[in-house]
C-alpha cells in the first residue's frame, strides 16, 4: 500500500455518515434471561447516544430474529448493529451475513457476548450479571459507533510457482503443480536431482529399488513442458507476498555445456581424485564428474575447488562441451507460490565422542547411509559389505540406534522415527546376504508403526538378527589389535556386554539441511527450535509455513520417510495451486493504516511484525503489505506515536469499549 | 587480587602420610619453575569425594569450603597433586561460585567453625594442568636437565578430567594433556586397551568392597601388562597407592608377577629437572624398587643472540 | 509475591475488600483467550462478576495505552490473557506481551504503586478451568495488594 493510498483512506473516514445503531438483546430462552434482566438491559441501551432502536427478543438467531435485524436497517436507516447474545464464534457470522444481505458491510456488526461471558458464569449473582451486561452492551454500542467498512478484495495472482529442492518431495510437488497447469521453476542446489532417495539401496517395507521408483518422476519432471529445472541453483532474495513473489536466484557455473553426451572421457583423463560426496566417501570421484551413472541432468560437472586447470578434459571432449569460462548466472522469476522442499541432512556422529566416528583407527565405524552406498548395485564394492579398514567381510556387525536422536547431550531430544525401520531393513538384508555373520541391533525402543512394519521387524527376528535393548556407552578400540568392541548393557537381562564389532553401523538422525538458516531468513519464515521450518499448525495445517504463500514439502518440516514426504508434498502442492488456479486471493482488508503525519520512520512496527508484512522503501517510507498482513495488531503498541492503527481495532475504538467496562468514572489524574 | 606465581600447597592425606617423596618432588619442581609454594596451616582432609560426599553432601561442602577459605585468607590459589583433592575442592569451589543459595547455607555453617567466610576469590588448580597448559611442553624444555628414555603407561584417573562440564580441562574420551607434556621429557606414551578406566580405588569402592576394587584393578593391570611399559605414571596418590598395593595383592592372591614401578607425575618431572632419583623416594615404594631411570643429560645450548 | 505476602484468605477483612472490587478488565486474545472463556462459559463454570472481557486480535496487541485507559477510567486491575507458549496464532505475540506486561509491572512499582495492577496469564482454548482459576487469581492478588500497598484509587 503506498503512502498516497493511505492518505486517501484517512480523508474518507472524516466524511463518514452519522451512526445510527440498533441494539437487540437476546433471551436465548432461559440461558440469558434466566440470570440477566434482559428488559432492563434493553432499556438502558435506549438512552445511549446514536441508538435509534433497542429491543429484546426470545431467539435472535431464529428467522424472526434475523428479520428484526434486517428490518431495522431497511426501515430505520440503521447503519450499525449490536446483538447482545451468545459468542462471536457461535452466531457472529450469522448476524454479519444477515446485514450483508441487506446491503451493509458485514464488518458493521458488533457481537456482544452476554451468555458465555455473563449469564452462564454468574448464575448466583443475578444483580452483578445484569449490571455487567448493561456495561457490556454500552461497550458494544461504543465500539459499533466507530466501526468502518472493511473491504474484501480480490487480488490477482501470478500463475507460476517456485519449488526449492529437487528431492523426492520437491519433485512430487513440482510434478503435481505442473499437472494442474501451473508453470514451475524447480531449483536444486546440488548438481543432480533426486536427493537422498537416490543414495538408498532399497526402500522399506517392500525392499524396492529406489532408483527404479523415482526414475519416472525424475524423468517426468526433467521433460515436463511446464517445468524449468535449474541445478546448482540457490535462492538469493525474495520479495513480495502470497500471490505475487519476486524471487532472485543464483546459478553456479557447471563448466560443461548442455551438449555433453555423458561419454565420460573427461573423467577418465582427469588426474584429480577426491572422496565422492554423493557416495558418502565410500568411493572417489574426479574433479570433473557425474555424481552417479543414472544422474539427471546427465551433463557432467566440474568442481572448481579441486580442479588444477590442466585442461586435459577440454582437450579430450569430443563435442567441446567443457568450458572453463562459464560464469555464475542470476535469474529472477515472478511466482504466486513458493514450495520449500529443501530436505534434510544425515546427522554427523563425530560430535558424539565416545563413538569415535571419523577418528583414526575407527574406519569401521560408519553410518547407515554409508552402508546403503556399499550395498547398492553400483557401489565400488560391487554390493558387498566390506570393512573399510581391510576390505574383508565383517563377521560381526553391530548397529547402534538413536545416534543424534533422543539425545539431550547433543541437543536433539526428538525421535527421528525412521531409523528403526531402516536399520531393521538393512539388518535383514545383511543377514540374508551373509547368513554366517552375526547382526546385532542395540536399541532403546523399537519403533515400527504402520502397515507392514511390525511384520518387517518380526521377519528380521526370525532370520536371526539379534536385538539388544541398551544404548551403547562407547566403542572401544584395542590399540594392539585394532579390534573394535561395542560396550553396551543388555538392560532386559541386566548383563553388561562387550560386543565384537567388525563393522559398527550408526543409525544417525535426520537433522535440518545445511544452509537452512540463510534460506529461512530470506523467505521470512519461522523455524522450530530443532531447526526445521515451522508449520502453520501442527495438526490442521502441516504444509503451510508461517508466511502465506510459502508451503513446506517433505522432511524440511520435520523428519519423515519417503511415503510421508510424498504425501506431505502432494498436500503442499494442492495448497500452493489453489489461489493460482483460481486466479485471485480473496482477502478481508483488516489491515492497519499508517498516519504519515505521526509516523517518524523508526521502523519498530517492522521489527515486531512476525509475517514480515511491513515494507520500507529507500526514502524510509513505511507501508503495509496488504496481502501478507495477518491482522494481529502487534504493530500498534510498538509504535511510539500511535501512527499505525489496525482498522476497527484502533486505540481510540478500544478505548471506547474499555471505558464502560472499567466502571466509567474517570480518575482525578492530571 | 591473588598473588601471582604463588600457590597454597594442599597436601591431602595419602601423600604426606604414605608418599612424602611426591611432596618433596612437587616442591622442588614448582620452585624451580619459579613458583612460590606456601604451606596451608590448619588444612584438613579435603574431604574425599567418594566416601564423605555420599554420606553428607552439605557437610562435605562445608569442610571443603573451609579449606578453600584458608587459601582465600592467604590470597593465593590452591595447588594440589591429588585427583581426589582436586575433585572435591575444584567442584565445591565451582558449585559455590554458581549457586548463591548453597553459598549462603555453607557460610552460615562455616561461622560455627571459626572466622571463616567463603568468598569465591581464588581458584583451585592441579599440578598436572598447571604443567600441561600453563607451563606447557613448550615451556618445560628450558628447565630440563635430563631426559628419560621410557615407555610409559599413562593413567589419568577419574577426577582430574571429569565431569568435563565442571573441570573444563580436556576431553575425557581422548585426552592429550599429559602425553603432550611428557613428550619433551622423553616419556613415550604407550596405548593400551581401556586406557581411561578407573583404577578401582576411588568412589568409596576400595573402602566398601575390596573384592570389587581388585576385580576392576586386575583387569586394568592385565591390559597394562600386555604392553609391557617401563613404568606406570599417574597424577594421583590414591591411584598411586592402588597401583602399588594392588600389584602386591594380585601377586599374593592371583599368582601374578607384577613389578611395575609406579611414578607420580611430580616425581618424574622433578627428576628431569635435576632432582636426584633418591630424593623422589622411589626406593621406598613397594613396586619397582630396583628401577633406575634410564636418562640422558641434556646439554643446555648457548643462546644465540 | 512470597508466601508471606499472600496471607490468610479466610480473613473476613478479605471478603470485605473483594466486595469492593467491581471492575476487572481482562484482554483476551482472539484464539486461545476467547476459546478458554467460551469453554468456561459452555461448562457453566462460575467466577466473579467483576471480570469484564475485551476481545483483542492478539495479546501482543495490548499495550500501555489500553492498560492505562482501563485503569484511568475506573478499572481496579487489568489482566492480559494470551495463548500458551508455542501456540500463538501469530507466532510470538504472547511472548511480546509477556515482556511488555513485565515492564509495566516494574514501572508501577517504581512509581510507588502496587505491581498487581496488571498481570499476564496464558490460556489454552480447551482449558476453561485454567482461565477461571486465573480470574480468581487476579481477584486474590488485587485483594492482597490493596491490603498491603493501597491502590491508585486510595492514593488519589
Amino acid at each position: 500500500m503506498t503512502k498516497a493510498n493511505n492518505e486517501a483512506n484517512v480523508s474518507e473516514l472524516e466524511t463518514e455518515e452519522e451512526p445510527r445503531i440498533a441494539v437487540f438483546v437476546c433471551h436465548c430462552g432461559h440461558n440469558i434471561a434466566g440470570t440477566v434482566d434482559v428488559e432492563k438491559v434493553a432499556e438502558s441501551a435506549k438512552d445511549l447516544p446514536n441508538v435509534v432502536k433497542a429491543e429484546h427478543y426470545m431467539f435472535m438467531c431464529s428467522k424472526t430474529g434475523v428479520k428484526m435485524l434486517q428490518d431495522s436497517i431497511k426501515e430505520l436507516g440503521v447503519n450499525r448493529t449490536v446483538v447482545a447474545s451468545c459468542s462471536k464464534l457461535q452466531h457472529g457470522r450469522t448476524f454479519a451475513k444477515a446485514i450483508e444481505e441487506v446491503g451493509l458491510n458485514k464488518h458493521k456488526h458488533q457481537q456482544v457476548n452476554v451468555r458465555e461471558f455473563c449469564s452462564w458464569v454468574h448464575k448466583n449473582d443475578k444483580e452483578g450479571a445484569t449490571q455487567k451486561a448493561i456495561q457490556l452492551v454500552e461497550a458494544g454500542v461504543n465500539r459499533a459507533r466507530k466501526l468502518e467498512d472493511v473491504e474484501t478484495r480480490k487480488i490477482p495472482t501470478t500463475k507460476a510457482a517456485l519449488v526449492i529442492g529437487a528431492g523426492v518431495a520437491g519433485l512430487r510437488a513440482a510434478n503435481d503443480l505442473a499437472e494442474l497447469g501451473v508453470p514451475v521453476t524447480l531449483i536444486e542446489k546440488n548438481s543432480t536431482i533426486g536427493g537422498h532417495m537416490t543414495q538408498l539401496n532399497k526402500t522399506f517395507p517392500t525392499l524396492e529399488c529406489p532408483q527404479c521408483s523415482i526414475s519416472p518422476l525424475t524423468n517426468g519432471v526433467a521433460n515436463h513442458p511446464l517445468i524449468d529445472l535449474y541445478t546448482l541453483a540457490q535462492v538469493k532474495n525474495v520479495e513480495g507476498s502470497m500471490g505475487n513473489f519476486t524471487v532472485e536466484f543464483e546459478i553456479k557455473p557447471r563448466y560443461v555445456h548442455d551438449n555433453c553426451t555423458s561419454c565420460g572421457e573427461c573423467s577418465s583423463v582427469c588426474p584429480i581424485e577426491v572422496p565422492s560426496e554423493w557416495d558418502k566417501g565410500m568411493s572417489m570421484r574426479k574433479a570433473i564428474y557425474k555424481a552417479y551413472p543414472q544422474a539427471i541432468p546427465s551433463t557432467f560437472v566440474r568442481d572448481k575447488q579441486t580442479c588444477i586447470g590442466c585442461n586435459s578434459c577440454i582437450n579430450v571432449c569430443p563435442v567441446q562441451a567443457v568450458d572453463f569460462s562459464m560464469k555464475t548466472e542470476k535469474k529472477t522469476v515472478n511466482v504466486g507460490s513458493i514450495v520449500v522442499a529443501a530436505g534434510f541432512n544425515e546427522y554427523d556422529p563425530s560430535e558424539i565422542e565416545p563413538y569415535h566416528y571419523g577418528q583414526d583407527g575407527y574406519d569401521d565405524v560408519i553410518t547407515q547411509l554409508q552402508l546403503e552406498r556399499m550395498l547398492s548395485p553400483t557401489s565400488i564394492t560391487n554390493s558387498e559389505v566390506l570393512r573399510p579398514s581391510d576390505g574383508r567381510i565383517p563377521k560381526n556387525i553391530v548397529m547402534i540406534q538413536c545416534v543424534g536422536s533422543r539425545n539431550d547431550q547433543v541437543g536433539n531430544a526428538y525421535c527421528t522415527g525412521v531409523c528403526c525401520k531402516f536399520a531393521i531393513k538393512n539388518a535383514r538384508i545383511l543377514k540374508e546376504n551373509y547368513p554366517n555373520s552375526n547382526v546385532t541391533i542395540c536399541y532403546i525402543d523399537v519403533r515400527t508403526p504402520g502397515l507392514n512394519f511390525e511384520e518387517l521387524y518380526k521377519s528380521a527376528q526370525e532370520i536371526g538378527v539379534r536385538f539388544i535393548r541398551g544404548r551403547p556407552s562407547e566403542i572401544l578400540r584395542n590399540p594392539l589389535t585394532g579390534e573394535l568392541r561395542v560396550i553396551v548393557e543388555d538392560t532386559l537381562s541386566m548383563t553388561p556386554l562387550q560386543l565384537k564389532g567388525d563393522l559398527v553401523v550408526l543409525s544417525a538422525a535426520m537433522v535440518p539441511p545445511e544452509g537452512i538458516g540463510p534460506l529461512g531468513s530470506r523467505l521470512h519464515v519461522l523455524r522450530s527450535k530443532e531447526g526445521f521450518l515451522k508449520e502453520f499448525h501442527i495438526k490442521m495445517n502441516p504444509t503451510l509455513s508461517s508466511k502465506g504463500g510459502i508451503y513446506l514439502a517433505g522432511a524440511i518440516q520435520g523428519p519423515k520417510d519417503i511415503s510421508e514426504s510424498v504425501a506431505h508434498a502432494g498436500g503442499a502442492a494442492a495448497l500452493a495451486a489453489a489461489h493460482l488456479v483460481k486466479g485471485y486471493i480473496e482477502k478481508e482488508m483488516l489491515i492497519p493504516k499508517i498516519d504519515y503525519s505521526l509516523c517518524i520512520s523508526c521502523g519498530l512496527c517492522k521489527t515486531v511484525c512476525a509475517p514480515a508484512a511491513i515494507d520500507v522503501d529507500q526514502d524510509r517510507v513505511y507501508s503495509v503489505n496488504e496481502v501478507a498482513c495477518k491482522s494481529c495488531g502487534m504493530c500498534m503498541p510498538a509504535c511510539p506515536t500511535g501512527a499505525i492503527q489496525l482498522i476497527n481495532f484502533s486505540d481510540d475504538q478500544l478505548r471506547d469499549e474499555i471505558i464502560p467496562l472499567s466502571g466509567g468514572e474517570a480518575h482525578c489524574h492530571d | 587480587m591473588v598473588k601471582e606465581k604463588t600457590f597454597a600447597f594442599f597436601l591431602g592425606c595419602i601423600m604426606p602420610n604414605r608418599y612424602p617423596g611426591i611432596e618433596s618432588s612437587t616442591k622442588f619442581m614448582m620452585e624451580k619453575l619459579g613458583y612460590t609454594i606456601l604451606p596451608m596451616e590448619r588444612a584438613s582432609c579435603c574431604p574425599a569425594p567418594g566416601v564423605f560426599r555420599s554420606f553428607n553432601k552439605v557437610d562435605w561442602m562445608v569442610a571443603a569450603a573451609r579449606n578453600i577459605c584458608i587459601a582465600e585468607q592467604m590470597d593465593t590459589d590452591i595447588i594440589t597433586v591429588c585427583n581426589g583433592c582436586f575433585g572435591t575442592l575444584q567442584e565445591v569451589d565451582h558449585h559455590l561460585k554458581e549457586n548463591e543459595d548453597h553459598k549462603v547455607l555453607v557460610n552460615e555453617k562455616l561461622k560455627k567453625l571459626g572466622d571463616y567466610e567463603y568468598k569465591g576469590s581464588i581458584n583451585v588448580r592441579h599440578a598436572a594442568e598447571v604443567l600441561g597448559y600453563e607451563v606447557g611442553p613448550w615451556g618445560i624444555e628450558e628447565f630440563l636437565v635430563r631426559k628419560v628414555k621410557a615407555r610409559v603407561a599413562i593413567h589419568y584417573g577419574c577426577h582430574l578430567l571429569k565431569p568435563v562440564s565442571v573441570r573444563g580441562l580436556d576431553s575425557a574420551e581422548k585426552p592429550s594433556m599429559l602425553e603432550d607434556f611428557l613428550e619433551p621429557l622423553g616419556a613415550e606414551s604407550v596405548d593400551f586397551v581401556e586406557k581411561y578406566t578407573c583404577c578401582g580405588a576411588g568412589g568409596g569402592v576400595k573402602a566398601f568392597d575390596g573384592n570389587a576394587s581388585m576385580t576392576i584393578f586386575e583387569e586394568k593391570m592385565k591390559n597394562i601388562d600386555a604392553v609391557k611399559p617401563d613404568f606406570i605414571l599417574s597424577p594421583c596418590p590414591f591411584c598411586h597407592l592402588q597401583f602399588e598395593t594392588g600389584q602386591d595383592w594380585l601377586n599374593k592372591n592371583k599368582g601374578t608377577n607384577y613389578d611395575y614401578p609406579v611414578i607420580h607425575l611430580s616425581q618424574l618431572v622433578a627428576y628431569c629437572m635435576g632432582m636426584d632419583q633418591k630424593q623422589t623416594g622411589l626406593q621406598f615404594q613397594m613396586m619397582g624398587k630396583d628401577y633406575i631411570f634410564q636418562s640422558e643429560e641434556i646439554k643446555q645450548e648457548e643462546e644465540v643472540s | 509475591m512470597t508466601s508471606s505476602e499472600v496471607g490468610d484468605f479466610c480473613d473476613p477483612m478479605d471478603a470485605e475488600i473483594k466486595a469492593k472490587i467491581k471492575n476487572l478488565v481482562v484482554f483476551m486474545c482472539n484464539e486461545c483467550g476467547q476459546g478458554a472463556a467460551n469453554t468456561a462459559g459452555v461448562a457453566r463454570m462460575g467466577y466473579d462478576a467483576a471480570i469484564r472481557i475485551v476481545r483483542v486480535q492478539c495479546s501482543g496487541q495490548v499495550g500501555p495505552i489500553q492498560i492505562m485507559d482501563a485503569l484511568n477510567n475506573g478499572a481496579d486491575a487489568v489482566g492480559v490473557v494470551g495463548c500458551c507458549l508455542g501456540a500463538c496464532h501469530f507466532f510470538n505475540g504472547n511472548i511480546l506481551s509477556m515482556h511488555r506486561i513485565k515492564l509495566m509491572k516494574k514501572l508501577f512499582k517504581e512509581l510507588g504503586y502496587s505491581d498487581q495492577f496488571v498481570n499476564q496469564w496464558t490460556a489454552r482454548a480447551a482449558e476453561g478451568e485454567t482461565s477461571v482459576g486465573d480470574f480468581e487469581d487476579m481477584v486474590d492478588r488485587l485483594a492482597v495488594a490493596i491490603k498491603n500497598k493501597g491502590t491508585i484509587k486510595d492514593g488519589c
